[in-house]
C-alpha cells in the first residue's frame, strides 16, 4: 500500500508541475495579448498599396475624337524569366511562343537564351488574347510574364511633331502641347491600399480603400488635320524642290487668331524622338529669329498711311541717292505712287517712309504690332524675335528695319501683323487650343478670340489689303503666289542669313511669302518661308508658288467663295 | 470514475471538433498553394477524425491487461523496431526538410514516432506493474527500462527527431518516478542525458539557434534576426499579440497568409490566439488542464498498477505536448516541432491521440466504484479478467 500511496503523490505533484506549466503560458499570453510589450509589430510590413494610373488624356484636333492626333492605348507588354525554364525546354518555349506571330524571333530568341537577368520583355500587344494563350499553356505558364503599361501614340508620326510634342516611355512630357497642357492631360492616378500576403500579394477581403483613378482630360486643338496635311506635303515638296535646308509654314484664321496648321522642316518622328538630331526638334516656325526682308515693308507702309504720311495714290520719289549716308539698290525709279512702291517692293520709298516715321513712330508700330516679344502661344520653344533699343538706332539702322533688316522676327509675328492687316486693323491673340474637355463632358477651358490691341485703323487696314492685293497681280513680286479664283494680297520678302559668326551670308537666303486670301474678305492668312534655297533664293520665286498651292488646296477644303471669278478655272 | 470519464471524453471530443473548425477555418490558403483545393485539409483532417475515433472506441473497449500478454509485449518490442528501422528504408521512408521521420505507403504517410512513444509508454506500464518486479532494486528499477528508452531515443535521434527524444523522456521519466523508482537509482541516468543533450545542442548549429533564438527574444526585443526559427517565433509572437482579447475573427487570420510557417500543424495554436482571441487562447488552456486532472484521477481510481501507469503515461504525455506546443508557440520555449494534440492538423498525430484517449477510457470505465467503509482490493480486480461495461 505504502507504494500506491507514494504513487499517488507523485502523480499530483506532476499533476501540479504540468499545471504551472499551464498557468505559466497563460500569464505569458495575458502578457503578449493584452499589454501587448513583447511580440514586435510586423503590420508595416504586411501594407499593401498598388497604384492604378490615369489614363492620359488624348490631343485631337478641331473636328473632334474620330481622328487623333496623340492618344494613349493600354499594352500589355510580354515579357520572359529564362531563369525557370527547364535544361533543354528551351526549343519548346521558343517554338510555343513563335506559333502566334506576334512576337519578333530574333528577339524571342535572344530573351529565352539569356544567362542573366530575369525580366526579357519580347513585344507589346493590345491583344490580352494572346497572354491568356500563353499563359495557360503548360509549357509556358511559368516563365511568361505580363505588365499593362500604356503607350502614346502618334498617328501622325513626323508630320506636326514640333506642335504635338512628344511624352517618352516614362510618362514625362517633354515637348509641344504635350508639355505646355501636361497638367490638364496627365489625370490623377488612383491607388489601392490594403494587406498583402508574405508573397505580397494583397489578401482578398482585406482591402482598405479603393480610389478610382481620374482620366485626364481631352485637349481639342484648333489645327484642322486636313490643312495640316495640305501643308505638310506642300513643304516637302518645296524643300526638295528648291533645295531648301529648313522651311516652315504657319496657317492662321485672321478673324480669329486660330492657328490652323504649322509645320517645320527638318522634322522627326516622335517615335524615335530621343534618335532624331537637336535640329530636327525646332519648331522653327516659332522658334528661328531671322531678318524678314521686304514682307516687312508692309509695316513700314501701314504705319505712314496710318500717320498720313502718305496715301494709296500718294507720290514718293524713289531717285538714286543716299539713304541715311548710304546709296540704296532699288528696281524703280522716278516719282511712283505707294501702291506701285508696295507692288514693286521699293527699298527706297520704304526708306523714305521710315525716316519720315521716325524712331519714336515707328518703334511704336513695332510694338503694337508685337514684334521684340513672345506671342504667347501655347507651345514650347518660342523666341521673341531682336528688336534692338531705339535709342541706339542710327539713322541707317531706321532704313533698314524699315525695309526689314537690322530687326528679327519669327513666323508667328509675321504672321500675326498680316493677320491684323486682313482683320481690319485688329489683332487677334494667337492660340492653338481650342479646348479642353474633361472625360465626362465638361469643359475645362475654352479658348475664345481675343482682340490684343488696335494698332492701324480700319481705313488704313483697307488701304493696305488693296495695295497688297496688287502685288500677285501682273508686275507684281508675287505673281506666283495668284490663287485662280481668288484676290490674293500678301508681300515677298528676301534677306540674307545672319551667320553664327557674325556678319551675312552671302549664299544662304530666307525667302518668304506671307499674305491671305480672299482679299475681299479674308479667310486664311499663311506664312511660308524657306531657308537658304538655292539656287532660287527669292522669296517670289520660291516662297510664293508653296503659297498659292497651299491657298489653291485649302481654298478648295474649306468651300471658300471665290471673288475673282474671272479668273475662275471652269472644270 | 464515470463521470471523470465521461468529462474526458466530451472534452476530447471538444477539443478535436475545435480542431477541424479552426482547420475549416486557417487552411484554406495552405491548401489553395499546395494541392490546390481550399478544402483539402479540412476534408484530410475530418477523415483522419473518423479513423481515430475508430481506433479510440477498439482500444476502449479491449480490456487494458490485454496488453499485458507476453506475446503482445513481443510483438509491440517488433513493431516499435521496425517503426524505428522503415524511416531509413529507401523507397519505403519519405524525407522532408532533412529529416526521415515518415513511412509511405501508397500515397499514406505515416509518422511512427507518435506511435512508438505511446508503446514505450505501455511498455514503460507493463514492466514496472509485473509481478514480482524489484522496482527498487538498481538493475530492475532503473538500468533495463533506461536500456530500453536508449535504444528507442537512439532511433528517435537517427531520423533526427529531437523533441520527440525529450518528450519521450520527460514522460517515462515522471512514470517511473510515480512506479516507486529509486530516484538516487534515476539521477544519474538523467544527469548523463542532460549532458549528452546539452553536447548536441552546442554541436548542432540549427539546435543552438533554436534555444539561443528563444533566449534571445526574451532579451532583446529590437533584435532582427533573418534566421527561419527566429522568423517563425517572431511571426508566432506577432499573430497572438495581433488576437487581443477577442480575436480578429474566424476565418480572418492574416499571418495564414503565408507569414507563420506551419501555421496548420505545430503554430495552430498562434492562429487560433489570433482569430479568436485572448478568451479563447484560456478556454483552450482551461480545457487541457481539466483533461489532464480528469486523466490524473482516472489514474488515480485506476483498477490496476498497469492500468495506473497506463492512464498516468497517457495523460502526462497528451498534456505535457499540449504544455511544450504552447511553451513553444509563445516563445516560452525552443522550436522542437511538436504536434498539439486533438488540435493541429496531422492524422499521425490525432489518431494517436486519440489511441492514447483510448486507454484512458479504457481504464476509466473499469475503475471500481467506491464503496464505503471498505478499502479497495486490487488483487480482485487484476483477477477480473473478463471486461464488464
Amino acid at each position: 500500500m505504502k507504494t500506491i500511496n507514494r504513487g499517488k503523490f507523485w502523480i499530483v505533484l506532476f499533476g501540479l508541475a504540468t499545471t504551472a506549466l499551464f498557468v505559466v503560458t497563460s500569464f505569458r499570453l495575458y502578457k503578449i495579448q493584452i499589454i501587448g510589450d513583447v511580440a514586435k509589430d510586423v503590420s508595416g510590413g504586411m501594407y499593401y498599396r498598388k497604384t492604378l494610373p490615369a489614363q492620359r488624356g488624348g490631343i485631337y484636333d478641331r473636328n473632334g475624337k474620330s481622328q487623333p492626333l496623340a492618344v494613349s492605348v493600354p499594352l500589355w507588354k510580354i515579357f520572359i524569366d529564362p531563369y525557370v525554364i527547364d535544361e533543354g525546354r528551351h526549343g519548346d518555349v521558343m517554338r510555343e511562343i513563335c506559333k502566334h506571330n506576334e512576337f519578333d524571333e530574333t528577339r524571342v530568341f535572344k530573351a529565352v537564351t539569356a544567362e542573366k537577368g530575369r525580366y526579357h520583355p519580347i513585344g507589346e500587344t493590345e491583344n490580352r488574347k494572346i497572354f491568356d494563350d500563353l499563359s495557360t499553356n503548360a509549357v509556358l505558364r511559368r516563365c511568361v510574364g505580363i505588365e499593362k503599361i500604356t503607350r502614346r501614340n502618334y498617328p501622325l508620326d513626323s508630320h506636326m511633331s514640333h506642335v504635338i510634342g512628344i511624352v517618352n516611355s516614362a510618362g514625362m512630357a517633354l515637348d509641344g502641347v504635350e508639355k505646355t497642357m501636361n497638367v490638364y492631360m496627365v489625370g490623377k492616378d488612383g491607388f489601392i491600399e490594403g494587406i498583402a500576403n508574405a508573397k505580397r500579394k494583397e489578401i482578398v477581403g482585406k482591402r482598405k480603400q479603393r480610389v478610382e483613378p481620374v482620366n485626364g482630360n481631352d485637349v481639342f486643338m484648333t489645327f484642322d488635320r486636313n490643312i495640316q496635311y495640305i501643308v505638310e506635303n506642300a513643304l516637302d515638296e518645296a524643300i526638295t524642290n528648291y533645295n531648301a535646308r529648313a522651311g516652315w509654314v504657319i496657317v492662321q484664321n485672321p478673324k480669329t487668331g486660330e492657328i490652323l496648321a504649322m509645320a517645320s522642316r527638318p522634322t522627326f518622328s516622335p517615335h524615335e524622338y530621343g534618335s532624331s538630331p537637336e535640329e530636327s526638334r525646332w519648331n522653327r516656325a516659332i522658334f528661328t529669329n531671322f531678318e524678314p526682308g521686304s514682307v516687312m515693308k508692309a509695316l513700314t507702309f501701314a504705319a505712314g498711311i496710318n500717320e498720313g504720311i502718305c496715301s494709296t495714290n500718294s507720290l514718293i520719289n524713289c531717285d538714286p541717292g543716299l539713304y541715311a549716308g548710304r546709296p540704296l539698290q532699288d528696281h524703280v525709279r522716278g516719282d511712283i505712287t505707294t501702291t506701285m512702291a508696295v507692288k514693286k517692293s521699293s527699298n527706297r520709298a520704304a526708306s523714305r517712309i521710315a525716316m519720315q516715321l521716325g524712331r519714336n513712330r515707328m518703334n511704336d508700330y513695332l510694338i503694337d504690332f508685337g514684334f521684340g516679344k513672345k506671342s504667347g502661344i501655347d507651345l514650347m520653344g518660342e523666341s521673341s524675335g531682336i528688336v534692338t533699343p531705339k535709342n541706339r538706332w542710327s539713322d541707317l539702322q531706321l532704313i533698314r528695319i524699315g525695309i526689314g533688316h537690322g530687326i528679327a522676327v519669327t513666323g508667328i509675328q509675321l504672321i500675326s501683323m498680316y493677320s491684323t492687316i486682313a482683320n481690319k486693323g485688329k489683332m487677334m491673340r494667337t492660340y492653338v487650343i481650342d479646348k479642353v474637355v474633361a472625360p465626362d463632358g465638361t469643359i475645362v477651358l475654352h479658348n475664345t478670340p481675343v482682340i490684343l490691341s488696335n494698332p492701324i485703323s480700319e481705313k488704313t487696314a483697307d488701304d493696305m489689303v488693296f495695295m497688297l492685293s496688287t502685288v500677285p497681280e501682273t508686275g507684281g513680286t508675287g505673281r506666283r503666289a495668284k490663287i485662280p479664283g481668288y484676290t490674293v494680297a500678301g508681300k515677298t520678302g528676301t534677306a540674307q542669313m545672319v551667320l553664327p559668326t557674325g556678319g551675312y551670308s552671302t549664299t544662304d537666303y530666307i525667302g518668304s511669302f506671307c499674305g491671305f486670301f480672299p482679299a475681299s474678305d479674308p479667310q486664311i492668312t499663311i506664312l511660308v518661308s524657306l531657308e537658304a534655297p538655292r539656287p532660287n533664293y527669292h522669296g517670289g520665286t520660291v516662297a510664293a508658288p508653296v503659297f498659292a498651292k497651299i491657298g489653291a488646296a485649302i481654298a478648295q477644303y474649306l468651300e471658300i467663295m471665290p471673288d475673282d471669278l474671272d479668273d475662275f478655272p471652269v472644270y | 470514475m464515470k463521470w471523470a470519464t465521461a468529462i474526458l471524453s466530451l472534452i476530447v471530443l471538444g477539443l478535436a471538433g475545435f480542431g477541424i473548425a479552426v482547420q475549416a477555418s486557417i487552411s484554406n490558403v495552405q491548401g489553395e498553394t499546395l494541392v490546390g483545393n481550399p478544402h483539402h485539409f479540412l476534408l484530410q483532417q475530418t477523415t483522419y477524425f473518423l479513423i481515430a475515433l475508430l481506433c479510440c472506441i477498439i482500444v476502449a473497449v479491449v480490456d487494458p491487461e490485454f496488453w499485458t500478454k507476453k506475446e503482445i509485449i513481443v510483438l509491440l518490442c517488433i513493431a516499435i523496431l521496425i517503426s524505428l528501422v522503415s524511416v531509413h528504408i529507401p523507397g519505403f521512408g519519405k524525407s522532408t526538410k532533412g529529416s526521415a521521420r515518415w513511412i509511405s505507403m501508397k500515397g499514406v504517410s505515416i509518422q511512427p514516432s507518435e506511435f512508438v512513444k505511446l508503446l514505450a509508454i505501455l511498455l514503460m506500464a507493463w514492466w514496472q506493474s509485473r509481478p514480482g518486479c524489484l522496482n527498487s532494486s538498481f538493475k530492475q528499477g532503473a538500468l533495463i527500462p533506461i536500456i530500453v528508452l536508449g535504444i528507442i531515443a537512439l532511433g528517435f535521434l537517427s531520423q533526427p527527431d529531437f523533441g520527440s527524444v525529450v518528450m519521450l523522456g520527460a514522460v517515462n521519466l515522471t512514470i517511473m518516478l510515480t512506479a516507486g523508482f529509486r530516484i538516487r537509482h534515476i539521477m544519474p541516468f538523467v544527469a548523463i542525458a542532460l549532458i549528452g543533450l546539452s553536447i548536441l545542442i552546442a554541436h548542432d548549429p540549427v539546435r543552438r539557434a533554436r534555444v539561443t533564438s528563444v533566449l534571445r527574444l526574451n532579451s532583446d526585443k529590437t533584435s532582427q534576426t533573418t534566421d527561419g526559427d527566429s522568423y517563425q517565433l517572431t511571426q508566432s509572437l506577432s499573430a497572438i499579440a495581433s488576437g487581443r482579447l477577442y480575436g480578429v475573427g474566424f476565418g480572418k487570420s492574416v499571418f495564414k497568409q503565408y507569414y507563420l510557417p506551419e501555421n496548420h500543424t505545430d503554430f495552430v495554436f498562434a492562429m487560433i490566439s489570433e482569430e479568436l482571441g485572448f478568451i479563447a487562447s484560456i478556454a483552450c488552456i482551461v480545457l487541457f488542464l481539466a483533461f489532464m486532472w480528469c486523466g490524473l484521477m482516472i489514474a488515480i481510481r485506476a483498477p490496476s498498477p498497469f492500468t495506473r501507469l497506463l492512464a498516468f503515461g497517457m495523460t502526462m504525455h497528451l498534456s505535457m505536448s499540449a504544455g511544450v506546443n504552447l511553451g513553444v508557440v509563445t516563445g516560452l520555449l525552443p522550436t522542437k516541432g511538436l504536434a498539439l494534440p486533438f488540435l493541429s492538423y496531422g492524422g499521425s498525430s490525432l489518431v494517436s491521440s486519440l489511441i492514447a484517449v483510448g486507454f484512458l477510457l479504457a481504464t476509466g470505465w473499469r475503475c471500481p466504484v467506491r464503496q464505503h467503509g471498505r478499502k479497495r482490493n486490487y488483487t480482485d480486480n487484476i483477477e477480473r479478467k473478463v471486461w464488464v461495461s
